[in-house]
């Protein structure tokens, strides 16, 4: 299982917030992730996440890290996983599929559903992912 | 509008680069968690995508640069080695402004010295962001309160990137114009006299009259403290516009001349006394074609000249100045003319076919150049008459030609 982080809001028990936006554990149908009749396509687009944090969009890395982030003290960065961030699954229905390299490094990449499945499965198999999160700014 | 993918990431790229400014000015005002703040980094999301791997990395460097000037703010203006400085120097003289900025950070990470931070000013300012630029001179200008360089620097990048603000800050220098510094007072002057050029008549004169006196006291300070003659000679351009607004034409003309003394290299100063002396015994030729010279991409001495060369009959000059003003961005109406005077070298250097191509070409850049219709009128009836071209040609008078200065 790979080894990713996203920037993300915390909920009051710790674990990341549930959410239809770029800051919590979820995806926006259209914007993150393409749906066509009801069905979550699975294409290069899904819910967005990253290799270490430091390579996590500066406007939604916490300015309090430093690396020229941007992004509102309130989000964290939490990780997932403990692999390679290589194609592979992360849980059941959902997968890795990284970004091509740039300058030899892989710097982003996106967990999609791993069939086509209604949004709302694919929503749900996101956030069943919840406590798998944890907190790793380091 | 459908963008090509180099301007699709210039444009993101300036979007990004704002949004970084935006979120600094939100922080130091305290608001760097409010929803304002929050809509600036939600508007990042998909221009971030267009990025390429080096712009990227250059957000997140002067993200990190910005977010410095943040910090330390009770810090001790420092130094920096000078041989770093020196490197640094070196590597934006070579145009390699990421290597400039990385020395600089790397002698000055905590952005507390006054000469790095006005030196990443400058790099900002030759990239075009002088938005980003008036925030390191402004910082180096608050760490060394005494520096006259770094305020005025400070007031020029932001007269590029903000006028409206530049304006507020120059009038309040100039109210104190006795004890400002006179780096400082030299670019206030200019930011306010930019200003009048867009005001009405009457507001222009009622600016300028007013500058006219502060513009002399400035030029005998520059003058007393043997300041750069560059200096002196942005003054006295300034001056020569104010007193010609004012009618006073002779002081015009000596304020001008002494401005082509301290600058001999200035397009504008030489183009300035041919518009102010034309139609008078002072007027020489020479000042025009000394812009053109220079390079000047004003498009009324290369106008003038054509024209004067075909008067003068030197008809080989008229096509030489007519290829020079062909890399010029001009207006229709001085390309228009331009094409008219060499369609009458041509006519007159017997190659017709050329000639009658260009007074064409001349019409449909400005239909209503009725120069150009007469003219090619006379070459038509020439040609039916079997004559190599007209015995005289209908042209506009030179003063026409001239707009005032």
């Amino acid at each position: 299982m790979p080894l990713v982080y996203r920037g993300m809001r915390r909920d009051a028990d710790g674990f990341p917030m549930l959410g239809e936006t770029a800051k919590t554990l979820g995806v926006r149908a259209g914007f993150d992730i393409d749906v066509l009749q009801g069905q979550a396509v699975v294409n290069h687009k899904g819910m967005s996440v990253n290799p270490h944090w430091r390579h996590i969009h500066p406007f939604f890395r916490p300015k309090r890290l430093g690396f020229g982030g941007q992004g509102s003290n309130d989000l964290h960065c939490f990780r997932a996983g403990e692999g390679p961030f290589a194609a592979s699954g992360l849980c059941e229905g959902l997968e890795l599929v990284p970004d091509a390299p740039e300058n030899g490094v892989i710097r982003h990449g996106v967990l999609r559903p791993s069939q086509a499945i209604p949004i709302e499965k694919y929503r749900a198999n996101i956030a069943a992912t919840r406590e798998m999160w944890q907190i790793d700014e380091a | 509008m459908i963008r090509s993918p180099e301007q699709l990431t210039k444009a993101s790229f300036g979007v990004l680069v704002d949004a970084l400014v935006r979120m600094h000015l939100l922080s130091r005002v305290g608001k760097f968690e409010s929803p304002e703040a929050e809509a600036v980094r939600d508007s990042t999301e998909e221009p971030w995508d267009e990025l390429t791997i080096a712009e990227r990395r250059h957000i997140v460097e002067l993200s990190a640069d910005l977010n410095s000037l943040e910090e330390n703010l009770d810090q001790t203006a420092s130094d920096i080695p000078s041989q770093a400085l020196q490197e640094a120097y070196e590597a934006r003289q070579a145009g390699d402004w990421d290597r400039a900025l990385e020395r600089i950070r790397q002698a000055d990470p905590r952005a507390t010295s006054p000469i790095a931070l006005y030196f990443r000013g400058t790099i900002w300012a030759a990239r075009g962001l002088n938005h980003v630029a008036t925030l390191f001179f402004d910082r180096a200008a608050a760490l060394a309160p005494d520096s006259d360089n770094y305020r005025a620097a400070a007031l020029n990048a932001l007269a590029q990137s903000n006028p409206s603000d530049a304006i507020g800050q120059a009038e309040q220098i100039l109210v104190q114009a006795e004890d400002s510094g006179l780096r400082s007072l030299v670019v206030a002057l200019a930011v306010v006299f930019s200003d009048s050029i867009g005001r009405s008549p009457e507001e222009r004169s009622g600016i300028r009259k007013r500058l006219i006196p502060l513009l002399e006291k400035a030029l005998s300070r520059l003058e007393e403290k043997r300041e750069a003659p560059i200096l002196r000679a942005k003054v006295l351009m300034q001056l020569t516009a104010c007193y010609s607004s004012e009618g006073r034409i002779e002081a015009a003309i000596a304020s001008v001349s002494r401005a082509i003394q301290y600058d001999p290299e200035s397009d504008l100063a030489y183009i300035a006394r041919a518009k102010l002396t034309l139609g008078t015994s002072q007027f020489d030729l020479s000042d025009f074609e000394r812009a053109v010279e220079l390079s000047t991409t004003d498009e009324v001495p290369y106008v003038f000249l054509a024209q004067h060369y075909a008067v003068t009959k030197q008809f080989e000059d008229v096509l030489v100045i007519c290829r020079r003003a062909e890399q010029l961005n001009v207006s229709d109406t001085a390309r228009s003319m331009l094409l008219n005077s060499r369609a009458i070298a041509e006519a007159e250097l017997g190659l017709v076919s050329r000639s009658l191509r260009s007074f064409e070409e001349a019409l449909r850049k400005d239909p209503s150049n009725e120069y150009v219709g007469q003219n090619l009128k006379l070459m038509q009836d020439a040609i039916a008459r079997s004559d190599k071209s007209p015995s005289s040609w209908e042209r506009p008078t030179e003063r026409s030609l001239v707009p005032s200065l």
